[in-house]
């Protein structure tokens, strides 16, 4: 049976991805690989500010970084466990998988290993420029991948923008 | 391995080269145009942060001889500046306290008593930090603090990014450690850092004590502030918290009765920070922190293993370098040309003058570490200061570093808001939104006590 990849991440969550996710799967009768990252860019990055201009040890820094990941793999957990109870009521065949490392790297290996057809990711509104200068981890997802990406662009609850998915 | 951000190191060599190859300017020594040229070239790796900021000091040290604004004898013997020594004295007590459990059980006895309801809660997490942050670096305090704030957030069943509570918690927690880094010599290095260049130029100083009594009301108001805003502004969604309760109580039964070690961490803590108070204008605070250090050796209750997993070195390069750099631009004569051919122009009265430099400081403060906002603009702002009767040195001290220390609105400002920000409970938009009325109140309470409480004191 082919797959489905939803990605999920501690910023990269918007309950309309999950929801178009099983949409997607039941029309065309596939099985879901629910995928959460724990991303390890954020913590190094706040663990080597800690060290860079707060000057304290490694240990306090090692602390944090631990502290930051336990939580986001608590998180994690937690959300693929929801992804998978709404599977199991939909009758859809679905895979859970926890990612430690780098964002785009970790999608894209789960993705070849479960040689999923197509991907589903949201992100967080920005503008482009802003994506530009500062990059963009799913607009990397999207140059590197090998199969179509479905990218649910994360419009905020407060101002109830249409979700607007596109397939890249 | 930290990112270099190589357009940046291109960008600063070039503006040091133009600066460096161009004709000195009328007013400017050949001294003082290398002086500036080493302040270019720190101001955008600083605000860049392309190399790591002690490093950026470091080359600031080898740069003053190299270019010719100071004499290498000289540079170097400012690293030997006993600011520095204070420094380093307060990390090494700082990381005693966190290496021996007292700092994380007094986090938990204030936590306990604020656990009865969701704004209690908030208040204990906001006062707890503000407290440490008075006796410890603000940075050590919210790297303590964010595990426990964690799993209160978990416990509770906060949802990242939705929920009032969870933006709020955190928030707090940053906020706490900010306002209380102002308020003593301890809570961040900036403020020795500036006493420091304060005795340096003009062989004055502010005592621990002078500086608490000027500061206080400052993070007074601000602590009520913090309280308002986020009341207001993140009103709790919920209205029970013992979750969280239970575990700050099996937390605390964890700790267990005091241990010996921790006790007599207490008792050095308590001494050292007694004998600034006493003696610190005598002694000096440089001798106390060191002899306080050292004591905690003596009694074993600190290892040599234990300072150096929680005290990076770097401390010493960054604020020597810091200081070096300050103090080649005033000896010179590069800041006080900056004031008359760059500044010249304007005519300011003090109060303007006041709010001016409060205002730049803590604009930049968002944007670039707080000790290299001090080292960058307290030089220039005492040449400011000289040129318009009626201004003292010491005000200018705390128009520079008070509001230095004061960023409450993005991440990158300060690590506490970075730390707060990596829990992804709350977006930017969440902290700038209330950040930017703290930033705000922050300057308006500084303005009134710069106007109406300081000269009562006698600072003028």
């Amino acid at each position: 049976m082919s797959k489905v990849m939803l990605i999920l991440s501690p910023t990269r969550h918007n309950p309309k991805s999950v929801d178009l996710a099983f949409s997607l799967v039941r029309k065309t009768k596939r099985s879901l690989v629910a995928v959460f990252i724990v991303d390890t860019k954020v913590s190094d990055a706040i663990s080597g500010r800690i060290v860079d201009i707060g000057f304290l040890g490694d240990r306090v820094s090692t602390q944090l970084k631990n502290a930051i990941l336990s939580d986001y793999e608590t998180r994690g957990k937690r959300e693929l466990h929801e992804v998978s109870e709404r599977a199991r009521e939909l009758g859809v065949e679905c895979e859970t998988v926890i990612g430690r490392g780098d964002f785009v790297e970790e999608s894209l290996r789960i993705a070849s290993e479960n040689k999923v057809e197509d991907i589903i990711v949201s992100r967080a509104e920005r503008s482009n420029i802003s994506r530009k200068i500062f990059g963009s981890a799913v607009n990397q997802l999207l140059e590197r991948s090998p199969c179509p990406v479905m990218v649910v662009n994360d419009s905020s609850v407060e101002n109830h923008e249409e979700t607007n998915a596109h397939t890249s | 391995m930290p990112k270099v951000k190589t357009p940046f190191l291109i960008l600063a060599v070039i503006v040091t080269l133009i600066i460096l190859l161009s004709p000195a300017p009328a007013g400017l020594s050949r001294e003082g145009q290398a002086a500036l040229a080493v302040f270019a070239i720190c101001f955008i790796l600083w605000t860049t942060g392309a190399l790591p900021l002690s490093v950026t000091s470091l080359l600031a040290i080898a740069l003053l001889p190299l270019f010719g604004a100071l004499d290498a004898g000289q540079a170097f013997a400012l690293f030997g500046n006993r600011a520095v020594f204070f420094i380093l004295g307060a990390f090494i007590l700082a990381a005693a306290m966190m290496s021996s459990g007292l700092s994380a059980r007094v986090a938990l006895f204030f936590l306990k008593r604020f656990e009865k309801s969701p704004k209690r809660l908030l208040s204990g997490i906001i006062l707890s930090c503000a407290f440490m942050a008075m006796w410890m670096p603000a940075h050590a305090v919210a790297a303590l603090m964010f595990p426990i704030v964690l799993e209160i957030a978990s416990a509770l069943k906060l949802e990242p990014r939705f929920s009032n509570y969870g933006k709020a918690i955190f928030l707090c927690m940053a906020w706490g450690c900010v306002i209380g880094g102002v308020a003593t010599l301890l809570g961040g290095a900036r403020n020795p850092l500036a006493i420091a260049l304060l005795r340096e130029k003009y062989n004055l100083a502010i005592g621990f004590t002078g500086w608490m009594y000027a500061v206080f009301p400052i993070p007074l108001v601000l602590v009520l502030a913090v309280h308002l805003f986020i009341f207001r502004f993140f009103a709790p969604e919920i209205d029970n918290v013992k979750p969280a309760r239970e575990l700050i109580e099996s937390k605390v039964r964890d700790l267990g009765p005091m241990s010996v070690t921790e006790k007599k961490v207490l008792v050095i803590m308590l001494g050292t920070i007694g004998a600034w108070i006493g003696l610190g204008d005598r002694v000096g605070l440089a001798p106390i922190g060191i002899l306080g250090a050292s004591t905690l050796f003596v009694v074993q209750a600190l290892t040599w293993s234990d300072v150096e997993r929680y005290v990076n070195w770097g401390v010493i390069l960054m604020y020597g370098g810091a200081i070096a750099l300050a103090a080649a631009l005033e000896i010179t004569g590069a800041a006080k040309w900056i004031v008359t051919y760059v500044l010249g122009f304007v005519e300011l009265s003090p109060f303007v003058l006041i709010s001016f430099v409060a205002l730049i400081s803590i604009a930049l403060t968002e944007a670039m570490s707080n000790a290299a906002v001090v080292a960058l603009v307290l030089p220039i702002a005492f040449e400011l200061g000289d040129s318009v009767p009626g201004v003292s040195p010491i005000i200018m001290v705390f128009s520079v570093a008070l509001p230095a220390g004061l960023a409450f609105s993005l991440p990158i400002g300060t690590p506490p808001n970075a730390i707060a920000y990596s829990a992804r409970y709350h977006r930017i938009r969440d902290s700038v939104k209330v950040g930017v009325l703290l930033n705000l109140t922050a300057i308006g309470v500084f303005l009134l006590v710069a106007r109406f409480y300081w000269p009562r004191i006698g600072i003028y």
